[in-house]
């Protein structure tokens, strides 16, 4: 590929959507409002597991101001959404987060005051199972009668190559261990907010709200009311955060808001509370995961067995493809001849594990980075070496069989590995903390850790990965952009408002972004996987080329040259062997349309296809293409108090290409500093069923004093997959980081802590608390 | 649904006499503990608020030649920023400079540190130290009582009904004591305690001299811990008087709490932060 | 006010307008703002004072607008995110410096986090990195990291005390 001269992309353009939201001007879910419109509050379960034996709502209904008071005899269709969620529970209730009726007032206070009033008769039927090993166990109660040992359907994978038994026969040593993760929210700051209304003139039912997945919210309300995909409407508002989050709860809400506002005739408002958000919301899937590596006398890893099982709740839509994406990248990102990988998803009566950034990827990252660390140190080899002696190299084999051609390695690991090392003065540091943590003389020890990843792009196997984008040119020479992904703060509405600019040379200033609407633009799936920027990035650059390619053929002959001659550049279409013919770009699209009657709206639909996988081994074209990193962490322990400070962050990235390098950043020390806290302070309490942890006085993300020093090399490479070579920024920032505080964690103090948060309990290091 | 009564009265007496008339109103001044308790209770017993954010006499901070005066609604921020409080009273400074966030410290008074008394607060320590007084008014009677034996009537539920607390009195004496105070929290600013340690004393021919040690958010009201003092009053610190100030501080917090779950942790970090506190004195 | 209402008429100056507003007795400021006032700018978060979205200047300093009841803001001068650009519809130099320095995301801390780096600015014009972090502590943005935020808050100090903009 020759060096192209961009002019939009690979430059940090200003976000379309920032003098909107510097102003306070954006309306996000709760600042819309509706004419006539009702507020409406969930009545929930007060036990986790149980026999409803009756709910009263006839207190609630009397009172002044009341509109609707719902149970699960009024759902119009189906009251079972997604993995068995019960919009409103009927008989049974399974976690602290079930609905059993919900009430639309005048007001939230008299909705919240009704709902006060519901009256609910239970029956306790034996202990909630909150516990991962005890739902799995022979003898734990079913929490669904149709599925046996708890097993989440469809989550259970696996993945092999070679024959572990084999490779750990050859070894030397046999490394096994046990890593675990608890449950983490998404911790976006905006609750969610949804208003529901029927659109009388077409018996729509229209939603707005701060939802991630229009599409996933429109096919769920229309199970439950009963309706056809193209009677319900979902219009995206601005959401506060999301980072896969804003979910199921907007199932749930929207579902709940869509039954009453036909119900009552009247829009109907619902909008969480933070304790509400935190029980409803999905979580970060807590893994246990259990390894064993074999290690040869010279370093080398012979094999690599692990079996994991992940922790849903009482109902998931996701572990089934969060799974999927974990056994792909089990075993890190080394060359290991034999590989086993077994992994399942249990249901418990706790709150639910769903999409939160990274997916999967951060609890195995965590795993198999302090594995692979452990066996370093076993080897009597320092991290750094041993992993690159270890790592995967370009014409290397993964797991899933797929040969890593330079196309899906565009950079080496290797060279990635040896950066971030080189910059922060790995080796010497290592040794020297190593040495230091004997000395007694100081409490505050310091570490240095490192960690090394791939990732695959896209949805890969998980699913069809499709992206969608309408481009319409208006006589006037701007231009609508419409994608079926939507804007969620990670900045895809300035990328891909970018991308349309490089392809029509014009400036940003003639985009106009388009909030998603699922009426106006086809269904391509969520927006998740970081595959904004690819997906939906070559679906606009396609919707471009189709409009570029028409209005060249209306042009050209004034131009006098032929069609492929033509050029979009400077806001003029012009003849590229003879610059001085040129017309500008909005009297071009003026003739298209009002002279020759040309169509300037284009759709553009990118599908690299369904990924051949042999689903019994796991094998095949998982993911079209990998991103790889590296990051160093540098941390401060005080053993007295078992407080851990971050004091510097090194990644070094490869990923394609950025198109805007500042938003990339941005994206990456977000990632980063949620890793922070996933590594050291973020972690909910639902061990007894009951929700602890309700509000951000105890679920602690980080603040700004928590803030490392943080030092990103990007390096950019011309990537086959994405437009102009991009690929997603957007998860592969958070799931290194708490590989890499632990293993500084072990460099500073000696001892290795396996189990997130890396809390003060932890830290600490007691011996009769800690692990040794 | 009941309809909420608010009250903005300028005056003590005012405040009071609503109070009595309406005794399930609550006092509200930077509202930063109430407000958060109003909206969690689903049948909520308050029926009103009484503003006294306006009340002249409880705002405000003097000092006289012993001692400083600090009103009631004297925020967070305001005893942190006071010049003359860092300079004599520093001890009260960095509590008050670890409060909450900026935005609670702006809203957050003394007065409702003490009265809302959680766990964690930040400042009692801090005024334990410092044997500060409180001013308590009631309809009927005007009283001082010291901090210590205010947490003592709270604690045996004993803290008469219908007082408001007027202002804070804290000695000034002569000479500045050397003063330490350090929160440890899970987060680096803006999250609750999990403990709290506040210590002044003076050293004289390299003798500690007046040795004051307080505990906070590891018992369920923060405490003094006189047995600890007694150990190195009037001895020169040493490693080991340190540690075992530490020890003795374990032992007087376990004979409060019991060993509960928490003691693991609680019991080496405990020791460790007291010793911390002491070192300074070598 | 000597006597005790379940409804109040709130007299304030709000972004440099006085209004009268008749709020309930157990009305927030937050809810007077974003609810009678309709400057939704102004985002509920947590609701308990912890994630800081709701902050607003009261009298010059950031407050939690959830943890101050309506009735309490009689006679106060509250600054909230609309009232900062400049009457001819420019951008305050904060709130440029936050476009062009990306300290944007999801943009629902945003208005709070502006609001926390003017009153910072306005006590202390060329804040150190420390400085900085120590104002926005008490507001939580979980898109950003922070570091570009903290970028925004001195590119403005640099712009408004070598540029001279306002």
């Amino acid at each position: 590929m020759k060096a192209r001269q961009f002019t939009a992309v690979s430059r940090s353009l200003p976000r379309v959507d920032g003098h909107a939201k510097v102003t306070g001007a954006m309306k996000f879910g709760d600042d819309v409002n509706l004419y006539r419109q009702l507020y409406a509050k969930t009545v929930y379960t007060r036990i986790p597991k149980g026999t409803v034996k009756s709910v009263n709502i006839d207190k609630a209904c009397k009172v002044a101001g009341v509109a609707a008071v719902i149970t699960q005899k009024d759902v119009p269709g189906k009251p079972i959404t997604f993995g068995r969620f019960p919009v409103i529970a009927g008989k049974e209730v399974r976690y602290i987060g079930d609905a059993l009726a919900v009430v639309a007032a005048e007001s939230s206070e008299i909705a919240a005051y009704a709902a006060s009033l519901v009256e609910v008769e239970y029956e306790e039927v034996g202990k909630p199972i909150t516990d991962i090993e005890e739902a799995a166990s022979f003898q734990a109660a079913q929490i669904h009668a149709d599925a046996p040992g708890n097993l989440i359907d469809h989550a259970s994978h696996h993945l092999e190559m070679g024959d572990a038994d084999t490779g750990l026969s050859h070894a030397d040593m046999i490394v096994e261990r046990h890593y675990r993760t608890g449950f983490v929210d998404n911790g976006y700051i905006e609750p969610e907010a949804v208003i529901a209304e029927v659109e009388i003139n077409t018996q729509t039912v229209v939603i707005r709200g701060t939802i991630q997945n229009p599409y996933n919210i429109r096919s769920a309300v229309a199970g439950v009311l009963g309706y056809p995909l193209n009677r319900i409407r979902v219009i995206q508002t601005a959401i506060g955060g999301s980072f896969g989050g804003k979910d199921e709860s907007m199932i749930a809400l929207s579902c709940r808001a869509s039954i009453l506002a036909l119900k009552t005739g009247r829009p109907v408002k619902m909008v969480f509370t933070r304790e509400e958000s935190f029980i409803c919301s999905p979580k970060r899937h807590p893994f246990h995961s259990s390894y064993r590596a074999g290690l040869a006398k010279d370093g080398k890893i012979t094999a690599i067995a692990s079996t994991h099982y992940v922790q849903g709740g009482p109902y998931n839509k996701q572990a089934m493809f969060a799974n999927w994406r974990a056994s792909i990248h089990a075993a890190g990102p080394y060359r290991i001849p034999h590989v086993d990988t077994n992994i399942h998803g249990v249901y418990t009566n706790t709150i639910f594990g769903g999409a939160y950034r990274g997916f999967s990827s951060p609890q195995v990252v965590f795993a198999v980075e302090s594995l692979i660390d452990e066996c370093s140190e076993l080897s009597g080899m320092n991290p750094r070496e041993f992993r690159m002696l270890n790592c995967l190299q370009p014409w290397d084999t993964l797991p899933t069989g797929q040969q890593l051609s330079p196309e899906r390695m565009p950079a080496n690991l290797s060279q990635l590995i040896e950066a971030v090392c080189r910059k922060t003065s790995f080796d010497e540091k290592w040794e020297q903390f190593r040495i230091m943590k004997d000395n007694r003389a100081h409490t505050v020890k310091r570490g240095i850790g490192l960690s090394a990843t791939f990732r695959g792009v896209g949805l890969g196997g998980e699913g069809i990965d499709t992206g969608s984008a309408s481009v319409t040119i208006d006589s006037d020479g701007y231009v609508q952009v419409t994608s079926g992904f939507t804007e969620m703060g990670q900045g895809l509405a300035t990328s891909l408002s970018q991308i349309a600019a490089e392809e029509f040379g014009i400036d940003i200033s003639r985009i106009t972004w388009n909030q998603n609407d699922t009426s106006a633009n086809m269904d391509n799936g969520p927006t998740v996987a970081s595959r904004g920027i690819v997906s939906g990035g070559n679906a606009v650059v396609q919707a471009a080329r189709k409009l570029k390619k028409r209005m060249a053929a209306v042009l050209c002959g004034r131009l006098g040259c032929r069609i492929e001659d033509v050029e979009f550049a400077d806001s003029m279409v012009r003849n590229n062997l003879d610059p001085e013919k040129q017309i500008n770009f909005s009297d071009a699209a003026f003739i298209c349309l009002q002279e020759h009657g040309i169509s300037l709206y284009a759709l553009g639909w990118h599908s690299p296809g369904p990924q051949p996988l042999d689903h019994k081994t796991g094998r095949g074209e998982a993911y079209p293409s990998y991103l790889f990193g590296a990051t160093v962490a540098e941390i401060a322990v005080d053993t007295g108090t078992g407080k851990i400070t971050a004091e510097r962050i090194t990644s070094a990235i490869e990923l394609g290409r950025a198109v805007n390098p500042q938003i990339v950043r941005g994206q990456f020390i977000g990632g980063a500093i949620q890793g922070l806290g996933f590594a050291v302070m973020e972690e909910m309490d639902c061990s007894d069923g009951y929700m602890h942890t309700l509000n951000f006085n105890d679920f602690m993300i980080p603040g700004a004093m928590d803030i490392p020093e943080i030092d990103i090399m990007l390096f950019e490479t011309d990537e086959h997959l994405g437009p102009y070579g991009a690929k997603g920024i957007g998860e592969i920032g958070i799931e290194m980081i708490a590989p890499a505080v632990a293993n500084a964690y072990a460099n500073a103090v000696g001892k290795r802590i396996r189990e997130l948060p890396l809390n003060l309990e932890r830290a600490l290091a007691v011996d009769e608390g800690g692990e040794a | 649904m009941k309809n909420i009564r608010f009250f903005q009265p300028d005056t003590v007496v005012h405040a009071l006499e609503f109070l009595h008339e309406h005794p399930k109103a609550r006092i509200v001044a930077g509202g930063t503990d109430l407000l958060p308790e109003y909206r969690e209770k689903e049948d909520n017993a308050i029926t009103g608020f009484i503003d006294i954010m306006r009340i002249r006499e409880l705002s405000g901070i003097s000092f006289d030649d012993h001692a400083a005066h600090i009103g009631a609604l004297a925020t967070h921020a305001m005893i942190a920023q006071n010049g003359t409080l860092k300079e004599r009273l520093p001890v009260l400074s960095a509590a008050c400079s670890h409060v909450g966030s900026p935005q609670i410290r702006n809203l957050g008074t003394i007065g409702g540190n003490i009265i809302t008394m959680s766990a964690c607060a930040d400042t009692l320590p801090a005024l334990l130290v410092l044997e500060a007084r409180m001013v308590m008014r009631s309809l009927h009677q005007t009283r001082t009582i010291t901090v210590e034996e205010y947490i003592d009537e709270k604690r045996k539920q004993l803290v008469p009904p219908g007082e408001m607390l007027i202002k804070i009195v804290c000695d000034l004496p002569d000479e500045v004591p050397l003063s330490y105070f350090f929160k440890l929290s899970r987060r680096a600013a803006a999250a609750k305690a999990r403990m709290t340690v506040a210590r002044t004393a003076y050293i004289e021919s390299g003798q500690v001299r007046n040795l004051r040690l307080s505990v906070g958010a590891v018992t369920s009201l923060a405490l003094r811990y006189r047995e600890a003092e007694k150990l190195i009053e009037g001895k020169a610190v040493t490693d080991q008087l340190c540690c075992q100030a530490g020890e003795r501080v374990v032992h007087d917090m376990l004979a409060v709490t019991g060993r509960r779950k928490s003691a693991a942790y609680k019991i080496p970090v405990l020791t460790e932060m007291v010793r911390r506190s002491l070192e300074g004195l070598q | 006010m000597n006597t005790s209402q379940t409804e109040i008429d709130v007299t304030c100056t709000v972004n440099g307008r006085s209004v009268t507003v008749r709020t309930k007795g157990g009305d927030r400021l937050i809810d007077m703002l974003r609810d009678y006032l309709h400057l939704t700018g102004t985002k509920e978060g947590c609701s308990i004072g912890e994630c800081g979205a709701c902050t607003v200047l009261m009298d010059g300093l950031p407050v939690n607008s959830c943890m101050v009841l309506a009735g309490q803001a009689q006679g106060k001068e509250i600054l909230t995110i609309e009232g900062l650009k400049h009457e001819d519809g420019d951008l305050h130099p904060l709130q440029q410096a936050f476009i062009d320095a990306g300290a944007i995301q999801c943009g629902y801390c945003t208005p709070a986090m502006i609001l926390c780096g003017y009153a910072l600015l306005q006590r202390s014009p060329r804040p150190s990195v420390h400085e900085i972090k120590q104002a926005i502590s008490g507001t939580l943005c979980r898109c950003t990291g922070y570091v570009q935020i903290i970028e925004a808050v001195t590119l403005a100090a640099d712009r408004i005390q070598t540029k001279g903009e306002k």
